[in-house]
């Protein structure tokens, strides 16, 4: 008698016991089930030392000898729900100074998730031209004050489409992640728009393939992106059904001191280019909270179509972490070599004589912020 | 001489206490007991705290937990196995984040809580001082001392 009390005495107890543990199981699978916010922002300054050139395309917004804080000051959130162990959804919600910090989507798309080493993305996002074009307004990120422009200043930044994504490891740690691409960009998508001119394009049947390999602080990277592309300036002329084709290598090592990032960039319009390529290359050592580096970069572009380009640039920078969350960089960068070209320089206006000085110098500073 | 021997094995204790990393640096990687992982290499941990690898090598799920900033724990992995400041990490995972490629792990109160998540998640995979590991969790690496 006693015993069987006993005996469903324990039983009572075993039970509320694997209620507990299964409670706590389910609390603990509810925590993967959330809703994030993430943020980074810029603030920027710089000004140059050209009497009348101004440095890249943003019209009004553009380095001149002024001071200007609108050129890389810039604001991102990130939404993130994951109602799912497989699903996440994702918004990056970017405003930017130099478009009058109108708000758009850099990225909002659905993610599934296969395994561990497949998943699939749907909806808008980044293109991956070069190793840092996905989060090439996340200053936090990288140690330039801006990422090399000979490079990193392209024409169209987003699409809409398929992404696929494969990750496995071979030998003793090595990890290759591979990401296949589908997709198109449309008329006048904002953040494509080039200011100043009006722009009509379209970019069909856009088509990528992006390779990263790491091993320990060592990665390689190999990009291909090709689509049909359609271009016409307003009452000026126009590209039809041509081949549009970007493809990129680098080489990076990081291993906490040492920093190093080389890279090469090759993109072509079919019939309408004849040179163009860029490459940038990276030295730089950590010393404490410190990373003093410099950066020498190249871009040679003939094109029929839009105005040649050739280029080059010595970089000077310093980045700083005040603390997990706020990095201060310093650049002092001299341009040069334009050869009969004004590099990645505008005139005034159009049909401007005087010819851009020799070399351009352009200081800049920011604060960056992760949270 | 007895005597002599004795007090320079106390001093030697006692440099030893005071030189934290020598002797305090023995953090191990633990995984639920369930896990048929029974070992991992210093590189495969760094992978997968880095998620840069999302599986364990037998293609189980991985899900990495981690310790409170200002942690002594925390510091030694961070030191000893990420050879990363805090500073330098949180660019690597805001490189990750914001290019959709994957997402820092998830910050645990202590080694108890994360004895506890361990225990109750087979996936998950967590760090802690050697001292502080009980019955709830399986080590699979143990940091060598030096």
């Amino acid at each position: 008698m006693a015993n069987t009390d006993l005996q469903s005495e324990f039983d009572r107890f075993k039970k509320q016991t694997q209620r507990q543990i299964e409670a706590l199981q389910k609390s603990a699978e509810k925590k993967e089930t959330q809703f994030r916010v993430n943020g980074f922002a810029t603030l920027g300054y710089a000004r140059s030392d050209s009497k009348h050139y101004s440095f890249l395309e943003f019209a009004a917004n553009d380095i001149k000898n002024e001071n200007n804080f609108i050129s890389d000051s810039k604001l991102g959130l990130q939404f993130t729900f994951k109602p799912h162990r497989n699903v996440e959804f994702v918004a990056q919600l970017l405003a930017e100074a130099k478009r009058n910090w109108q708000v758009e989507a850099s990225w909002a798309y659905m993610k599934y998730t296969f395994s561990p080493s497949w998943s699939l993305k749907a909806g808008k996002m980044r293109l991956p031209y070069y190793l840092a074009s996905e989060y090439i307004d996340v200053g936090y990120a990288y140690p330039w004050v801006r990422p090399p422009t000979e490079l990193y200043s392209v024409f169209i930044e987003n699409f809409t489409g398929l992404q696929a994504d494969h990750r496995f490891s071979f030998g003793n740690g090595w990890n290759n992640q591979l990401k296949i691409f589908y997709g198109e960009v449309r008329d006048g998508e904002p953040g494509n728009a080039v200011g100043g001119n009006a722009f009509d394009f379209s970019l069909k049947n856009l088509r990528g393939i992006e390779d990263r390999l790491n091993y320990g602080a060592f990665t390689l990277r190999a990009s291909y992106t090709e689509g049909d592309f359609d271009l016409s300036v307003q009452n000026f002329s126009s590209i039809k059904d041509k081949r549009y084709r970007y493809s990129a290598i680098a080489a990076a090592y990081d291993d906490g001191e040492l920093l190093i990032h080389v890279e090469l960039g090759n993109s072509t319009i079919e019939d309408y280019t004849d040179t163009n390529r860029s490459y940038t290359a990276t030295l730089g050592y950590n010393i404490g909270a410190w990373l003093p580096y410099i950066t020498q970069s190249e871009l040679d572009e003939e094109d029929q179509f839009f105005s040649d380009t050739k280029q080059k640039s010595s970089t000077l920078g310093l980045r700083y972490f005040l603390n997990n969350h706020i990095a201060l960089k310093a650049s002092v960068q001299r341009f040069y070599d334009f050869g009969d070209t004004n590099g990645q320089f505008s005139p005034p206006s159009f049909g401007f004589e005087q010819p851009i000085e020799a070399a351009i110098h352009i200081v800049s500073f920011s604060i960056n912020t992760l949270f | 001489m007895r005597t002599a021997y004795r007090a320079l094995c106390t001093l030697f204790f006692i440099v030893m206490g005071l030189l934290p990393g020598v002797v305090n640096a023995d953090l191990v990687i633990v995984v639920n007991e369930k896990n048929s992982t029974q070992e991992l290499t210093m590189q495969q941990v760094r992978n997968i705290f880095l998620g840069r690898v999302l599986e364990f090598p037998n293609g189980q799920a991985a899900i990495p937990v981690i310790q409170p900033e200002g942690s002594q724990d925390r510091r030694t992995f961070m030191r000893r196995l990420i050879h990363k400041s805090e500073s330098q990490v949180n660019a690597y995972w805001a490189r990750l984040m914001f290019s959709g490629n994957g997402s820092p792990p998830r910050e645990l109160r202590d080694a108890e809580e994360m004895l506890n998540m361990v225990s109750l998640r087979p996936n998950m995979i967590g760090y802690m001082h050697a001292s502080k590991v009980d019955h709830r969790g399986k080590i699979v690496f143990r940091l060598q001392t030096k």
